[in-house]
């Protein structure tokens, strides 16, 4: 596809902002999520962005059970025995429902923006970037896969000399890479798994080509942190980390453990996406003894 | 901590916890009028503060190297009845205060006995909802939360009385009686004293109290005969202010006596340094703070209160790098000496909020921070203290970067402390207001936030006020009445805003006829000798002595109950049409009886301010831009300043006692938005948008005071990287010329643990609203409201 010749019109989907993002990338950031994801990791902890569609939510805990809902579309909503039921396959996402759920409620997941129009969003909180060493990060989702909007939204950043990360979870030709390489400060990317078949098992998706694209990266030059979710009795393994701290060294970059958190798993219950386990949370000492292992081996391990 | 201080910071506790206290000031100061009748008022009021100090106790506290207290006229209250008393006596003033306000039984004041101070009320609101503020309690003030709370669930079902009556009933049942006749006396005087302003420290210490005395005596010699009482009264004062301090080196010379010889020793030195600096001009830092303290309990012990401390490291800098320099004193030993002035400013009775203010500019304009600045500063971070209401001055193009550096440092402990000003708002601000620039770049934090100018002022007092939310209410009653015709919302703004400009108007008036009021017979000839220009004139500060105008200020509250409440009626009533205006009206009366999802949908639905939503934060900047500008509008001629306060203290509680439902979907009786900040739990995405919502606001006419707290989450902001993020949210708010900024760092389950066993959690400081305070010395809906602000945190 052809780069359309004023960026701030190209189109993509999204499913959200983060403001004030102080634990993605360094300083005061603001994230920006991207929809649709080529992996299906077990943990996701934002299941909203692997669909590329948008998804009607529902929070059961805001829900007062006034039947509103019911009444203006009683395929998808009802009441039984005073608790409220969803049948999101009737939906047509035409928000009617959300609009009147008088609780807020209901809510569509997933929007089309212009990237004029997320990059005007970004831009609000300029004035605390600078100063903090911030800026702002894509991500999803994989941001790569809508990369004409990825692109479109680092070209008109880049004038303003905003610091721009890209979270990626590396799972996209490579091409996409040439694009956005020269536009982008800093990559998080993700390395989820380093045995092959937990890696397929885990994600749904091959680890060799996410590898090979981490090198090449690496080899056009480009900064970058490897960016590892650590989750209890799946990936939590010496083995893991020593071979992670070994990837580490090898590109001379750090890396960054990411506890898991089981916020994936209400958030599938709101999002009606497939239902997840909740595995355990490593408690601080846990999670020092991944990054002391990894400094044993002499790698940087950074805390954000 | 030193060992000294942790033993000092002990023994404040065990004060505090001792028991009621029952102070001695109201019997002496009547004694004494009763003894002066016939003479003339300003001699009365000098010879009452003369025999107050005369007969005043004076406590010594162990460990402490600074001396002098309050507390010897505030001895403990051997007579204080058993809870279960105390519960029968309530319960019998509530159910007296219900047959009352039923119609059952007359308005007997002896047997409603509600306080000397207020009569039975039906209409003002609570005020006591600190411990510090319920200065004449006769009830310690976690029992009386819990009768307040027993009481309340027994009467829940009494539809004569609100929750905030009884709470009310309770704590005006709880202050001591000190007899008719004392009160009457006192009352006629009347007896004002210095409150809420400073006095000249900067001043004292440069002069010494004789040389003060000299200075009356000698234009007393060649003054008017108008002016002679002036001075006479300001003599009366110095040398009983001298005869007190002398006395404190005896008191601690006796204490000496029966000392282990290490205590022996620093009494003795005490006891010369007190001797010495009754009258003489300090030449040591030590002498200099010693100083300023005694001066500072005499004026607490006179009734003052909300006495600031001002600028601090300005006036003892030189005596601090003298000590340094000429190795008499290390800076070890400096801190040390601090810490037992601030520890003290936290000994029980010391009136209300009393601040202190660091860095900033000096007159000149050049950099004031110093390595005293620092030391106060690490001082204070150590201790972790409530009080001294601490602020940090900064001036970006000025300060050096160390100052922000320290105060995050101080920030990220968590209690609280220290805020941060704004020169290059301030100063500017303050020129328009008509000061000279080097005046202006002499301001500090009055008790909470208010700005003053150091050693210059007469008493800030308030005037009127302007309630955001209240004029909203009142111009949908017009229109539900049919006495208006609201066809649009722009037709709503205009009646809004035409109702604030003549409630501006009023409070104007109000302020004028307070200040006649006050020039008729109100006299504090002490405060007098420490406020420039009242010497030289010979015109006491109350009478207009005062170098410059009082500062008199109009207030604005519940910016963001009222912005969303606006917000609320433009999208549901005039945009959606989802109801009519006179509709909404009705439902809110009725508190929204039955309509309970219309009032989940204005409250999850209504675009909220703090957000950097556009849409609901220009409805912000139109209430505070007109509120701004009218105030400043007020100052035509020169007799005071009217000066605007987007500062709430306990206000936006207590007012929202007494505030009926509105429009964002607020309950009546819930609390009011704080200060300058949105409705509670309402800014649901972090602090920058925040910011950005308050940096929309116009601050070209902001002269009063203004605080925003600043909600921050411990687990990023305790960080190291922590302290990167902090000090860049600090710097852009104030290069886009926000005016002060203070910070809440709380767990919400570390709250709820403090209320359920507040003996295991009373070292949490909380941020109110301007100033700080410990969790839980303040009423349960007050901490209710604290932990409604910091909950929505657990989502980020």
């Amino acid at each position: 596809m052809q780069m359309s010749a004023d960026p701030s019109t190209v189109r993509g989907s999204i499913f959200g902002f983060q403001a004030f993002s102080v634990h993605d990338g360094p300083g005061i950031r603001t994230t920006v999520f991207f929809k649709g994801c080529p992996l299906k990791c077990l943990w996701c902890h934002n299941p909203e962005g692997i669909s590329g569609k948008p998804l009607l939510s529902f929070t059961r805990n805001r829900c007062i059970e006034c039947g509103t809902c019911e009444q203006l579309c009683p395929d998808v909503h009802q009441i039984v025995q005073g608790r409220h039921t969803l049948d999101r396959t009737a939906c047509r996402l035409c928000r009617r429902c959300v609009d009147a759920c008088p609780a807020g409620a209901l809510e569509v997941v997933g929007r089309g923006m212009s990237a004029g129009e997320v990059v005007a969003d970004l831009l609000r909180d300029q004035r605390y970037y600078a100063a903090s060493g911030g800026g702002i990060t894509i991500s999803g989702g994989e941001p790569l896969i809508q990369i004409e909007f990825a692109e479109a939204i680092l070209r008109l950043l880049k004038p303003a000399g905003i610091h721009c990360a890209v979270e990626t979870c590396g799972a996209v030709p490579f091409s996409a890479f040439d694009r956005i390489a020269p536009l982008t400060d800093l990559f998080l990317y993700d390395v989820k798994e380093t045995d092959p078949d937990r890696h397929l098992a885990y994600t749904g998706a091959e680890l060799a080509p996410i590898l090979t694209n981490l090198r090449r990266l690496r080899t056009l030059g480009a900064d970058l942190i490897i960016r590892c979710p650590i989750v209890p009795t799946l990936n939590d393994r010496a083995a893991h980390i020593q071979a992670l701290a070994a990837l580490s060294l090898e590109m001379d970059r750090p890396l960054e453990f990411l506890p898991y958190h089981p916020l994936g798993a209400s958030k599938s219950e709101r999002m009606g996406t497939p239902p997840q386990t909740a595995y355990g949370q490593a408690d601080s000492a846990k999670t020092a003894s991944w990054r002391d292992a990894a400094r044993a081996m002499g790698a940087r391990v950074i805390e954000s | 901590m030193t060992e000294r201080t942790t033993m000092l910071k002990n023994h404040i506790q065990a004060l505090g916890d001792a028991g009621v206290r029952k102070t001695t000031f109201f019997p002496l100061i009547a004694q004494s009028l009763k003894d002066t009748l016939g003479e003339a008022t300003r001699i009365r009021r000098a010879k009452a503060f003369a025999f107050l100090l005369d007969q005043a106790g004076q406590v010594v506290f162990p460990h402490e190297l600074v001396t002098g207290s309050v507390l010897g006229t505030w001895p403990l209250d051997p007579d204080v009845p058993s809870f279960d008393l105390l519960l029968s006596s309530a319960d019998q003033a509530v159910r007296d205060y219900i047959a009352v306000k039923s119609g059952q039984a007359a308005v007997d004041k002896s047997r409603i006995a509600i306080g000397y101070k207020k009569n039975v009320s039906f209409s003002t609101q609570r005020w006591a909802v600190m411990a510090r503020d319920h200065y004449d309690a006769s009830i310690r003030f976690l029992d009386m939360q819990e009768i307040i709370r027993v009481l309340s669930d027994k009467y829940r079902h009494d539809t004569t009385v609100e929750a905030f009556e009884i709470g009310r009933v309770i704590e005006r049942h709880f202050e001591y009686d000190y007899g008719e006749e004392n009160m009457r006396l006192i009352g006629e005087l009347p007896w004002e004293a210095a409150n809420h302003l400073d006095l000249n420290y900067d001043k004292l210490v440069r002069r010494g109290f004789g040389s003060l005395l000299q200075e009356v005596d000698q234009l007393a010699a060649g003054a008017a005969p108008e002016k002679e009482a002036f001075y006479a009264a300001a003599r009366i004062t110095l040398v009983a202010a001298i005869r007190f301090i002398e006395r404190y080196a005896g008191t601690l010379e006796q204490e000496r006596e029966t000392a282990d010889p290490a205590r022996a020793q620093e009494l003795g030195q005490m006891a010369a340094i007190c001797r010495r600096i009754a009258s003489e001009k300090p030449e040591t830092f030590r002498e200099a703070l010693q100083l300023v303290w005694m001066t500072h309990v005499i004026a607490n012990i006179a009734g003052g209160c909300a006495l600031s401390f001002a600028r601090f490291d300005q006036y003892l800098r030189p005596f601090y790098e003298k000590d340094l320099q000429d190795g008499r004193m290390s800076r070890k030993e400096a801190s040390e000496l601090m810490a037992c002035v601030f520890l003290k400013v936290n000994e029980p009775k010391m009136r209300t909020v009393q601040s202190l203010c660091l860095g900033g500019v000096r007159p000149d304009g050049t950099d004031g921070a110093s390595d005293l600045t620092k030391c106060c500063i690490e001082t204070i971070r150590a201790l972790r203290l409530p009080y001294p209401n601490v602020s940090v001055r900064i001036d970006s193009e000025v300060s050096p970067a160390w100052l922000l550096d320290e105060s995050v440092q101080t920030i990220q402990v968590g209690f609280g402390m220290p805020m941060i000003l704004n020169d290059q708002l301030w100063v500017p601000n303050l020129v328009k207001l008509g000061y000279p620039v080097e005046i202006a770049r002499d301001y500090y934090n009055m008790g909470c936030v208010e700005i003053m100018i150091q050693g210059r002022q007469a008493n800030w007092s308030g005037a009127g006020g302007v309630s955001f939310v209240q004029l909203i209410l009142d111009v949908m009653e017009q229109s539900r009445l049919g006495k208006i015709h609201v066809p649009d919302f722009d037709a709503f703004m205009r009646h809004y805003l035409l109702a604030m400009s003549e409630t501006i108007a009023r409070s104007h008036a109000q302020g004028l006829e307070k200040l006649s009021q006050m020039r008729q017979n109100h006299y504090d000839p002490f405060a007098s000798v420490l406020i420039d220009d009242c010497l030289e004139k010979g015109i006491d500060m109350f009478q207009g002595g005062a170098a410059l105008p009082a500062q008199i200020a109009i207030g604005g509250s519940g910016l963001g109950t009222a912005a969303d409440s606006l917000s609320a009626i433009r999208t549901f009533v005039y945009n959606r049409k989802q109801l009519s205006l006179d509709e909404l009206s009705v439902v809110l009366k009725q508190n929204f009886a039955g309509n309970e999802s219309l009032r989940a949908m204005l409250f999850s639905q209504t675009p909220a301010y703090g957000n950097d939503l556009d849409e609901a934060d220009d409805l912000a900047k139109t209430i505070f831009d007109a509120y701004s500008e009218g105030v400043f509008s007020c100052n035509e001629d020169e007799t005071a300043r009217f000066v605007n306060v987007l500062f709430s203290y306990n206000g936006h509680v207590t007012s929202g006692e007494v505030t009926g439902a509105t429009p964002n979907g607020r309950l009546k009786g819930k609390p009011l938005s704080d200060c300058i900040g949105p409705s509670q739990g309402k800014d649901v995405h972090g602090p920058t948008k925040l910011l950005n919502s308050v940096l929309k606001l116009d601050f070209s006419k902001v002269t009063g005071a203004f605080a925003l707290n600043v909600k921050i989450n411990p687990s990023w902001a305790q960080k190291p990287s922590g302290k990167i993020i902090l000090s860049s949210l600090i710097h852009a708010y104030l290069q886009d010329g926000g005016p002060q900024m203070q910070f809440n760092m709380q767990r919400v389950e570390d709250l709820k643990a403090a209320q359920i066993h507040p003996e295991q959690n009373r070292d949490i400081v909380v941020r109110i609203a301007g100033y700080c305070e410990y969790f839980v010395n303040l009423d349960h809906q007050l901490q209710n409201e604290i932990i409604s602000r910091t909950a929505h945190e657990l989502a980020n």
